[in-house]
């Protein structure tokens, strides 16, 4: 008997029939469970998803991983994107340079910090090319004012006659001019280097003069052309207090007190401002001045003092001279 | 078939007592027919019959669909007789061979007791073989399971069921072919 043969000799295998009542039994002893309630799944539905069920276990982890994946590419692509937008950003910004080096106000909203970080290296990059600008204009003025000694030696001794006393009162007049516009350039140059320290040191001004050497560059700026009686410090090793025409008015002052007298010639009677501004005030206009808690501000051009006179007309007009 | 077996499920589970007595009338011939070949007699068949129904409508709700309901059931009925062979300590049971006195239906005379000798011979080998290969030639060729059917009520592989098919029906082969004389001799005897 071959394999096939047995097998269909068991197929046709007889069935043991059941006992009678057998049926009878069962459908008495039938207890279906509580009834289901018609929401839950039905049994029909189940089957087709059967595969869900039994893959499950594999499908949950590849569709979290798929998910990573996706979530990391993302990702990567923001990031990817924002360093472009950065990197175009910093060329622009180092293209643009230039443009906001001018002394025009930033405006800006100032909407975020980063803003305003980059706002300030702005402003801090625009002082210093001031303070180069003005250093050059400092080294011109020096070689004016060699070439104004070397007349001035010529002049001291004029051959008799050379000059009538007209011209020699207009000689010293221009001299004197020339002296206070020196004078209102060291202010500005003081100033200057004030405002750099400030906002490099929380936006205050220095304690005093000596600390903020590195930003002033030479001691020559802080004597008033017109005291002759006072000499330059060669170096900042041998400053002393004896080698400085200016008074300082704004230790540790903030930077938003704008209309406040920052450093004085005695001399000329230069103010400058904790703005950066220098004002020429004459000694005869102390109205213009406002004394309070030790400290000395100037008053807004459009509030003059009542019954106090125009600014001599010799002096540059109270915010003629911003830097 | 299937479809109204899962149908008359669904609706039993909302506790429609006649869907339910449908299920008893398609099924309980079949489960029976298994436990008497396992229990070997009426009696306890009769009794696995009814304690397998009572875990039916206990599992019912639980159904999840993942086999068909024929399966589902011959695996109910074959846990609850290894449960109730297990309780009681039993050993294995020995055929009756009730299948002597069932000869196959239209064939001649020569024929019946030809085929009703090759048959009792057959299932004799059949009711020899080892619980496993012999459960399972139960349930894939008289219970007319399929495979997937036949390992989802053993909770077995399908392949396993194809391994153990494979060695039974050698097993038997080689038993049928080591006493063929004695078969031929019986039938003949019985024709003369």
């Amino acid at each position: 008997m071959n394999i096939p043969q047995i097998e269909n000799l068991l197929r046709l295998a007889p069935r043991p029939a059941p006992p009678a009542g057998l049926k009878d039994q069962l459908i008495a002893q039938l207890r279906l469970p509580a009834a289901r309630p018609a929401s839950q799944t039905p049994v029909a539905t189940l089957a087709p998803a059967s595969w869900l069920r039994r893959w499950w276990p594999v499908l949950a982890p590849a569709t979290v991983s798929l998910a990573c994946a996706a979530a990391l590419t993302v990702q990567q692509m923001e990031i990817r994107d924002l360093k472009q937008a950065s990197q175009a950003l910093s060329r622009d910004f180092a293209a643009k340079a230039s443009a906001l080096l001018t002394p025009t106000v930033q405006t800006n909203d100032a909407a975020s910090e980063a803003d305003a970080a980059s706002r300030t290296q702005q402003e801090i990059a625009r002082l210093q090319e001031l303070a180069s600008q003005l250093a050059a204009e400092v080294a011109q003025l020096e070689q004016m004012s060699a070439e104004n000694t070397k007349l001035r030696t010529q002049l001291a001794a004029p051959p008799a006659g050379l000059f009538t006393p007209e011209e020699t009162e207009a000689l010293a007049k221009a001299k004197e001019r020339g002296e206070r516009i020196a004078c209102v350039n060291n202010l500005k140059q003081l100033g200057l280097a004030a405002r750099i320290w400030a906002e490099n040191n929380g936006d205050v001004y220095p304690p005093d003069i000596l600390a903020m050497t590195n930003e002033m560059g030479t001691p020559k700026i802080l004597v008033c052309p017109g005291d002759h009686g006072r000499e330059a410090a060669k170096d900042w090793a041998s400053y002393t207090s004896a080698n400085c025409s200016y008074d300082y008015l704004a230790p540790s002052a903030s930077i938003t007190e704008t209309s406040r007298m920052m450093f004085h010639c005695p001399i000329h009677g230069n103010w400058g401002l904790c703005d950066g501004s220098v004002q020429g005030i004459a000694k005869d206009h102390p109205e213009l001045l406002l004394r309070r808690d030790g400290k000395i501000y100037l008053v807004e051009p459009t509030q003059p003092a009542q019954g106090a006179p125009a600014p001599p007309s010799g002096n540059p007009p109270p915010g003629g001279s911003n830097p | 078939m299937e479809p109204d077996a899962n149908q008359l499920v669904e609706t039993a589970c909302r506790g429609d007592r006649a869907a339910a007595i449908e299920l008893i009338e398609l099924f309980y011939e079949r489960i029976y027919a298994f436990l008497r070949r396992l229990a070997a007699n009426d009696a306890d068949a009769a009794d696995l019959t009814q304690r397998t129904f009572g875990r039916v409508w206990q599992a019912l709700p639980t159904f999840a669909g993942r086999s068909s309901v024929s399966s589902w059931m011959h695996s109910i009925a074959y846990h609850v007789y290894v449960d109730w062979r297990r309780a009681d300590r039993r050993a294995e049971p020995r055929s009756d061979q009730w299948w002597a006195t069932r000869p196959a239906p239209e064939a001649s005379p020569a024929e019946i007791v030809a085929h009703t000798d090759m048959a009792a011979a057959l299932y004799g080998s059949v009711d020899a073989l080892e619980p496993d290969l012999r459960h399972t030639v139960q349930l894939h060729y008289y219970q007319a399971l399929t495979l997937q059917e036949t390992a989802d009520a053993m909770g077995v592989a399908t392949s396993t069921v194809k391994y153990r098919l494979r060695q039974a029906l050698a097993e038997l082969q080689r038993k049928l072919a080591a006493e063929p004389n004695s078969l031929t001799s019986t039938a003949t005897s019985r024709i003369i």
